[in-house]
């Protein structure tokens, strides 16, 4: 198999118009995401969501956002995300990974999960890993309509970012 | 008496019957489909009861292929959207179910590392 069969990339002005399009259909299903355009340089456009869930253990309410960012080195996008609690506090990398995985283990962890610097607004984020992202965006048999509608609710759903499911009925309308 | 008797009788009869039939047409009619390079499953239409979750036909799969532990299976609908987890199959039937039946699409890979 070839390289573009395995492995699904993206280029900048790809991303870009996909986040476009991406965002579009947030508004058409009045839904909160925006776009962040901090320069038109690459890669300082990315996609931003909050919600508030409550921590099943301690009963907190945490109030997380997420980023979806373009990453130069692996090009595809990536999922950074911050959590805080009311207090403002945030939560650090073991705090984050009982919140959404209490039951998975610990090498898990490190395989996944990681803070890093956000590439536009170079403070510490937690992000999860891009190294096997671009082969299982090629997986998807067909092109996909919006590849950010894929890879955002197929990585999501490990941190409590869930998509509606009236984002995947016909995107090629939009 | 007797009357009663047999009504009683044909309605239990009855109602013993209808159950099943009743039972299988609350549940959904599932299409899957495998995409990449993920062994095909030779059965391709199966009967899901609605109030099951994505997560569960995903595990499923990954028993019936027996595939490894460190191997995911991702569900997807329309080659682009992948349902969360914890969605049920009622609800994502009733978005995207086409023609009495709900296609999903799956594929496997290591997510991490």
């Amino acid at each position: 198999m070839s390289d573009a069969e395995t492995h699904k990339t993206l280029t900048w002005p790809e991303f870009l118009k996909e986040a476009k399009q991406f965002l579009d259909k947030s508004h058409e299903l009045n839904d909160n995401w925006e776009l962040v355009e901090k320069d038109d340089q690459e890669p300082n456009s990315f996609l931003r969501y909050s919600q508030k869930i409550k921590c099943k253990v301690s009963n907190d309410l945490i109030n997380i956002e997420y980023h979806i960012v373009y990453s130069v080195s692996y090009q595809v996008p990536m999922l950074y995300f911050q959590a805080h609690r009311s207090d403002g506090s945030l939560l650090d990398v073991e705090a984050t990974w009982s919140l959404f995985m209490p039951d998975a283990s610990r090498s898990d962890l490190y395989e996944m999960l990681t803070q890093m610097e956000h590439p536009v607004l170079f403070r510490p984020f937690m992000a999860l890993h891009p190294c096997r992202t671009s082969e299982i965006l090629a997986q998807f048999g067909r092109k996909s309509e919006n590849i950010l509608i894929t890879f955002i609710s197929l990585y999501g759903p490990y941190v409590k970012l869930n998509l509606s499911n009236s984002y995947g009925l016909d995107c090629s309308k939009i | 008496m007797t009357d009663t008797e047999e009504a009683q009788a044909t309605a239990s009869t009855s109602t013993t019957t209808t159950t099943p039939t009743e039972k299988d047409a609350a549940k959904i009619c599932v299409l899957l489909n495998a995409t990449g390079n993920v062994p095909i499953i030779k059965k391709r239409t199966w009967t899901v009861d609605p109030n099951k979750t994505v997560s569960w036909i995903q595990k499923f799969i990954h028993k019936f292929l027996k595939l490894d532990a460190n191997e995911q299976i991702f569900l997807y609908v329309n080659q682009t959207f992948a349902p969360a987890p914890d969605q049920i199959i009622k609800n994502l039937y009733e978005c995207h179910g086409t023609n009495g039946k709900l296609v999903l699409y799956y594929c496997k890979n290591q997510a991490w590392g």
